[in-house]
């Protein structure tokens, strides 16, 4: 039950869930520990009942929002005084962006599957002997983050990254970091390019007649929530500058929205390549907002 | 494993245990300056989200406040560069007596094979007079600011197992790296580039993979950061393709007013540390370019190092070594794979030789002349040392545990010294014993830290670098 309570709120009610008992940090709820594991019995050992039990809890539905003076007070929500806030797990932080992109390949199970990585970390002098990473090109490019294939010695770098463990030794709990290295995989690695531009070309085919529209349908794929004004304000803005200087021809909007400039994507109908460019900073922007990879 | 244990410690007296009290008030001193460490931490979490990296003061007087550390990964044979054993010349070709080898394992060799005579010449250089190979002729010039330590001794007698010790303190991956031990308790003094960088030259990675520099159940921003020598020199730190600094720019400040109006709304000062590590990225773009760039030093500064800028090496690594510690990186650790001499002895280690040791020279002359040497701490060795009997036909050795050299300098290391001594044969250590764990107990102390007291919690025990063993050597510390 602890680790239900973890995954949900962040951390668990015994902060210390792989070392549970008297050596370990005293829980900040000892009844209500107790009280869910007697509820987990009676009810069966039913998991979902458990799982139901938490998320309709007044507990859990909560705001999020906190006060400066609140978070002086309980600044880790050890009180649960408000919902859990945080960034969600590396995987997670991947399969959003895939799933927001509409990239995401569902399939469940099967082998391991190889996302673009990297070359250069698979051979000498990085790695000890050569690896083999035959990047996938098909669906298996986008399968969810669990099926990445894994070398204990040269794990997937945006993973590792987001504070995945390496599985050297077994992890009940991942440390939840903030890095320059994060920012600089969100922004700049190139499966997460594809997915803006994915994401970019989504928008325009399906977002609706206007900026407007669109920006609403793209910020939504990402946060689940409609922008507010200045929001939308300031992605506007953000996608006039760019367009016209991609219109420009201060930069050539084909390198941004292909891999290969020669061989364009298909365009929407009506659409530019400069739109297409300006679209891709903007979906690559919601794509990077805190709230994204954030649980809230 | 990566726990954030440090983060909620020491906040609520009703939390101590009895055995908490028996573990910590009965300590003495250290643990009051360790108590301060952690009041220190504690009372800056209360204020803002905590950075893990923020420096802090080590519990006790340091002398050295950053570490270069040189792993000539593969192993060196101390008996081709500093061991000089005459007997063993005199019995190049003889077997071994009977008695030495009671006992022994060898990783690939029937351990009752001939000796090998040592392959190179030896002089006595500097005041010091420390003897060294005819290979070494730039680290000859530099005897007098190194100690040398001939006595080292390692419980492992493979490469990753070997490689694992030397950096974590056990045979068996998991454990926290050195540099990330020091990370996690020193922090970092540079705001735009890691605190654990690693670099890797020579014909292949380290055996020991990505675990040699792992922060184990530390949180896993201790870990190394792999830099590399050419390319992107972080992971994706360059802009994509069609977005050049402008773009990239009016990104983040959209990226960045959007999250402060979400702050706005939920209140929650996380996402100022969010905002934080993408303007840090920004920076990085800049200063990581600029700090690979070896083309602004001096050419007598690129000559004394053997660096060629645009061209990636061992030089050039220890070069970039040198700029990082400059911009305040807390540990920097080269390998260079490449001193496997089972066979082709004499012409592979001369190579090896050409390859590291004007850089290795210059590294410690050149931060000796920039006031430098002083608070930095340089360590040079590999996981072990080699056979005195022979592999390969007549040009080769085997892995060897019992013996081995390695030498240090700088960050209150006494220069100009050797100590401990091998017999006759270069077998076994007989004076001034140092094992892997006295080197890590004594690199701790020179950073400010008893090594008994330096401790993460994790699985219900205190774990640290030396684990259960470990003496600090004394004779090192000038």
């Amino acid at each position: 039950m602890n680790r239900f309570w973890q995954a949900y709120f962040g951390i668990g009610i015994v902060s210390t869930s792989e070392d549970l008992g008297t050596q370990s940090e005293p829980p900040s709820h000892p009844e209500l520990l107790d009280w869910l594991a007697v509820e987990f019995m009676d009810r069966g050992w039913d998991m979902k009942a458990m799982h139901r039990l938490i998320v309709t809890s007044a507990s859990y539905r909560q705001s999020s929002h906190v006060t400066p003076e609140a978070y002086e007070r309980d600044p880790y929500n050890r009180l649960i005084s408000r919902a859990p806030r945080f960034r969600v797990d590396g995987e997670i932080v991947r399969d959003i962006a895939l799933e927001a992109s509409g990239l995401l390949n569902p399939k469940v199970g099967g082998p391991s599957v190889f996302p673009p990585a990297p070359a250069f970390l698979f051979v000498p002098p990085v790695s000890y002997a050569p690896k083999t990473w035959t990047v996938s090109t098909g669906p298996d490019r986008y399968r969810r983050a669990i099926y990445t294939f894994r070398y204990r010695s040269v794990p997937y770098p945006m993973l590792e990254t987001f504070d995945a463990p390496n599985g050297d030794s077994s992890c009940v709990r991942r440390a939840r970091s903030d890095t320059p290295l994060q920012a600089l995989a969100t922004l700049n690695d190139p499966l997460f390019v594809e997915m803006a531009r994915a994401l970019a070309l989504k928008t325009l085919r399906e977002g609706g007649p206007t900026d407007k529209d669109r920006l609403v349908y793209a910020f939504r794929r990402c946060v689940s929530r409609k922008p507010t004004e200045t929001e939308m304000t300031a992605l506007s803005n953000l996608l006039d500058k760019e367009q016209q200087r991609y219109a420009d021809g201060k930069l050539n909007p084909l390198e941004l929205i292909a891999d290969n400039p020669a061989q364009p994507p298909m365009l929407p109908k009506d659409a530019s390549p400069a739109q297409a460019a300006a679209w891709t900073v903007v979906s690559r922007a919601i794509l990077n907002l805190d709230e994204t990879i954030t649980k809230e | 494993m990566n726990c954030q244990d440090h983060l909620y410690r020491s906040e609520d007296p009703k939390g101590r245990t009895r055995r908490w009290f028996f573990e910590q008030c009965a300590v003495g001193l250290g643990s009051i300056a360790l108590a301060q460490l952690f009041a220190e931490a504690g009372a800056a979490a209360t204020t803002a989200p905590a950075n893990p990296l923020a420096p802090k003061r080590p519990p006790l007087p340091a002398k050295a406040k950053n570490v270069i550390f040189l792993f000539m990964a593969g192993a060196p044979s101390h008996l081709e560069l500093f061991d000089y054993k005459p007997q063993l010349a005199k019995f190049d070709g003889k077997l071994p007596p009977a008695e030495l080898l009671k006992g022994y394992r060898a990783a690939f060799i029937n351990p009752n094979s001939t000796l090998l005579g040592p392959k190179f010449k030896f002089e006595k250089y500097g005041q010091s007079g420390a003897e060294l190979s005819e290979l070494l002729p730039h680290l000859a010039k530099v005897a007098d600011d190194i100690a040398i330590v001939k006595s080292m001794v390692t419980d492992a007698f493979n490469h990753a197992p070997g490689q694992l010790l030397m950096n974590t303190g056990t045979q068996q991956f998991g454990r926290p790296s050195m540099g990330s031990w020091v990370t996690y308790g020193l922090g970092n003094e540079s705001k735009d580039l890691p605190g654990f960088v690693v670099f890797s030259s020579g014909k292949k990675g380290p055996s020991g993979g990505n675990s040699c520099w792992g922060s184990g159940f530390l949180p896993t921003v201790y870990q190394g950061v792999q830099f590399r020598g050419s390319g992107d020199p972080v992971l994706y730190l360059s802009n994509p393709r069609g977005i050049d600094s402008d773009v990239q720019r009016d990104s983040l400040d959209t990226i960045s007013s959007l999250n402060q109006m979400r702050q706005g709304v939920t209140g929650d000062p996380e996402i100022s540390t969010r905002i934080n590590s993408f303007e840090m990225a920004y920076r990085m773009q800049s200063s990581a370019p600029e700090l690979m760039d070896v083309t602004k030093e001096p050419k007598h500064i690129l000559e004394m190092y053997g660096a060629e800028p645009g061209k990636p090496s061992f030089a050039n690594d220890c070069l970039l070594a040198r700029r990082m510690v400059e911009r305040g990186v807390r540990f920097v650790q080269l390998y260079h794979e490449a001193w496997d001499q089972h066979t082709n002895l004499v012409h592979d280690i001369k190579e090896n030789c050409v390859d590291t040791d004007r850089a290795c020279a210059a590294l410690v002359q050149d931060l000796k002349q920039r006031g430098m040497l002083d608070d930095t701490l340089v360590i040079w060795g590999g996981e072990f040392g080699r056979t005195p009997m022979v592999q390969g036909g007549n040009d080769g050795r085997d892995h060897h545990p019992n013996a081995f050299t390695m030498w240090m300098a700088g960050g209150g290391i006494k220069p100009g010294i050797t100590i401990g001594e091998s017999d006759d044969l270069g077998f076994n250590v007989i004076k001034d014993k140092v094992h892997v764990h006295d080197l890590h107990a004594t690199i701790l102390h020179l950073l400010g830290f008893e090594h008994t007291k330096f401790t993460y919690r994790f699985q219900g025990r205190n774990f640290r670098l030396t684990d259960v063993a470990g003496q600090v050597v004394p004779q090192l510390l000038a």
